[in-house]
């Protein structure tokens, strides 16, 4: 088991008597990058909950870097960063007081001058716009500062929901470009979602597509396809989730 | 990393136009408040200047032209609407008792003055009204010592040259305690009575205001769903609890000093309007003492204390009040973190604040100006929020704590503690979600009921 970054097994979680996840199961290789699919309402952003310890699981557990997130949360926060789905920003700090303030929470009194300059590379914002408040970034500036904080501390394992959300087209291929070379460069496992079954084919070794709480396909791209005989990962999505055929 | 997060928080919350409305309202409440409160005083005493009041009349020892003296006395009161009570019903029935030294008033004829003392009914509270009948009685004694000497040796129409013929010691009788106050000046108690009412109340707008910066501060996380990444951050939960009570601290500590100035605004209103009240009488606030034979001849076991020491606060008494101002400000700390943690935004968090505040404020106001004895104590004193109001009252009386009081602080210490706990525990997406689940159900239980 300690051979995968990520180890999720059996994991159930309801919410009074409405079940989020159904015993989904999956692990992640150390480095990699994993991708949730699924559509609205799947259980992507309940199990990224999970794994970053914001909330509990009902029933099953999941390990991460050899803690498991039921048991020794507080040691699975040292070594993951979560990326929300919907993360706005502290209104009236800047954004380089907010990259400041992260690397200063990881990094206690120890030198934070090679994070920040990872975490200004990262978002890409201009020395003017790092400096003013964030109540008058655009949703892609926000987003871009998140997905900076995220990675400038290389996290063990970087849970990301959604990377690319509200960000326009050229973007997303840099914060893709960005998401693949830390994970490379500095050996970052990465695990996010996506609604583009693209950014999937394109950022991810392997894949879960997720529907109503369980995982209905698991592995490589080729993978999927081959395993519903559809023409491309698109229309092997829709089979998959749709329940028509390919 | 500690220090990393309350430098978030502080520069989150100090650049934030919302935060500075209460630092506004701390400044202009006071002086607003001793705008109604002077013009109040005022009213009360043109109407103590113009009731009728009764008094007992004493003669210490004898002297040439008593009854005379006497005898214009009784007209000069009655003119003052002052009526003569029969002997003995000074404290219970009469609102002043006069002790002339009957030896004195010949001397008013040999270029002396006539020696008195005015011992006048007064409670906590109201020490500005029985001035304004003591004064009166003063005036009285004057005005009769003019008289006496100008018809003794027939220069009426001299009346009005004759200045200060008398000396009038006043020495207010506190029931409550069975004490007279000497030597009397209006103008302390003016000092004291704002420093019994108002260290405690300061404390308490702040915890308010700490209150409502927590909240605003917990649901700007929520709004902006920001609580999620500081949860999955390498924080201990307490740490983010210390860090927003400290950043509401300090812009609370910001609100107090705007208050501060808004007080000595309403000091300074108000020794004024009690110092209009001095110029009633000229010479009525000597610093003469009454001499104890008086009083225990007519009062029995009465102490005779200072002002500051009727009004003062003993070590171990200064001692509970500190620990129930600092349970106070963390409880309404706490308070707000779960009020902010259960508020999608901030603008919930207002409404929910402020509704909290208002009951607050008003429990507030009921434990200061009611009567101690009709208040149910041991319930206010185990709240901090409201033990903090309550013991300044029973502090400032100058006894010293009881067993029953240790015990009383003891739970609130206990409560306090629990609080905080909670908050600690409230700090996990989990709870709140639950809680706020928990809030849906009830509110739609609640709309069906009302439909049907």
């Amino acid at each position: 088991m300690l051979n995968y970054s990520v180890s999720v097994s059996d994991l159930e979680k309801y919410f009074g008597s409405m079940y989020a996840l159904r015993k989904i199961t999956f692990n992640v290789e150390r480095g990699s990058i994993y991708c949730l699919v699924g559509p609205n309402g799947a259980g992507k952003t309940t199990t990224f909950r999970i794994l970053s310890t914001l909330i509990l699981p009902t029933s099953g557990d999941a390990i991460v870097e050899g803690y498991s997130v039921v048991r020794e949360p507080a040691s699975v926060r040292r070594v993951i960063s979560y990326l929300p789905e919907e993360v706005g920003a502290y209104r009236n700090i800047s954004g380089l007081e907010y990259l400041e303030i992260v690397a200063r929470i990881y990094y206690g009194s120890r030198d934070i001058g090679d994070a920040l300059e990872r975490g200004i590379r990262i978002s890409g914002l201009s020395d003017h716009d790092l400096r003013r408040p964030m109540k008058q970034y655009s949703k892609g500036m926000k987003r871009r500062i998140q997905v900076a904080r995220a990675l400038m501390i290389l996290p063990k394992v970087s849970i990301l929901d959604e990377p690319t959300a509200s960000l326009d087209p050229v973007q997303k291929i840099e914060i893709r470009r960005i998401i693949k070379s830390y994970s490379k460069s500095y050996g970052v496992t990465v695990l996010m979602s996506t609604h583009e079954i693209g950014e999937a084919e394109d950022l991810c070794e392997r894949i879960a597509i997720i529907n109503k709480g369980s995982i209905v396909a698991e592995g490589g791209v080729d993978e999927i396809v081959r395993s519903v005989g559809a023409r491309d990962l698109e229309e092997a999505f829709i089979f998959l989730v749709g329940g028509g055929n390919a | 990393m500690l220090k990393a997060l309350i430098s978030k928080e502080i520069k989150d919350l100090i650049r934030d136009p919302r935060i500075w409305i209460p630092v506004v309202i701390g400044f202009l409440a006071m002086p607003i408040i001793g705008v109604i409160q002077t013009s109040f005083i005022s009213g009360q005493i043109a109407q103590s200047a113009a009731k009728p009041i009764s008094v007992e009349l004493s003669l210490e020892g004898s002297g040439n032209g008593s009854r005379e003296f006497l005898s214009i006395l009784d007209r000069v009161m009655a003119s003052y609407n002052i009526t003569l009570a029969p002997q003995g019903s000074f404290p219970r029935d009469a609102e002043a008792l006069v002790v002339i030294n009957a030896s004195s008033i010949g001397y008013l004829l040999i270029g002396g003055r006539v020696i008195s003392y005015v011992i006048y009914r007064a409670s906590f509270g109201a020490f500005s009204t029985s001035d304004v009948i003591s004064s009166r009685i003063q005036q009285a004694i004057t005005e009769t010592s003019r008289l006496y000497i100008a018809r003794s040796i027939n220069i009426t129409n001299y009346l009005g040259s004759i200045v200060s013929p008398s000396i009038v010691v006043p020495a207010p009788y506190v029931p409550e305690r069975n004490v007279v106050v000497v030597p009397y000046d209006p103008r302390q108690y003016a000092s004291i009575t704002l420093a019994q009412v108002f260290i405690p109340m300061i404390f308490f707008i702040v915890a308010v205001f700490i209150l409502q910066y927590s909240a605003i501060s917990m649901a700007v996380e929520n709004e902006e769903r920001t609580l999620e990444v500081l949860l999955s951050m390498p924080i201990p939960r307490y740490y983010i609890a210390i860090a927003k009570l400290s950043a509401s601290g300090f812009i609370g500590l910001l609100s107090l000093a705007g208050f501060v100035i808004g007080l000595l605004i309403y000091e300074r209103m108000l020794t004024s309007s009690i110092q209009s009240l001095a110029s009633l009488a000229p010479g009525v606030f000597t610093q003469l003492a009454i001499p104890r034979s008086i009083l225990e001849n007519r009062l029995g076991g009465v102490r005779m204390e200072s002002l500051a020491s009727v009004m003062s606060i003993t070590p171990d008494a200064a001692a509970i009040l500190a620990i129930y101002i600092l349970e106070a400000v963390l409880l309404s700390g706490v308070i707000g973190i779960i009020i902010g943690g259960v508020s999608s935004d901030a603008r919930m968090a207002q409404t929910l604040s402020g509704n909290i505040t208002f009951v607050l404020l008003m429990g507030m106001f009921a434990v200061t100006y009611s009567d101690p004895s009709f208040l149910p104590k041991w319930a206010l004193l185990t709240n901090p929020l409201t033990g903090v109001m309550l013991y300044s009252r029973i502090a400032f009386m100058g006894s010293s704590p009881s067993l029953d009081m240790a015990i009383s602080i003891a739970i609130s210490t206990i409560v306090t503690g629990i609080a905080i706990y909670l908050s600690g525990r409230m700090l996990s997406i989990e709870t709140l979600e639950r809680v706020k689940r928990g809030a849906l159900k009830i509110l739609r239980r609640s709309s069906i009921g009302e439909r049907r």
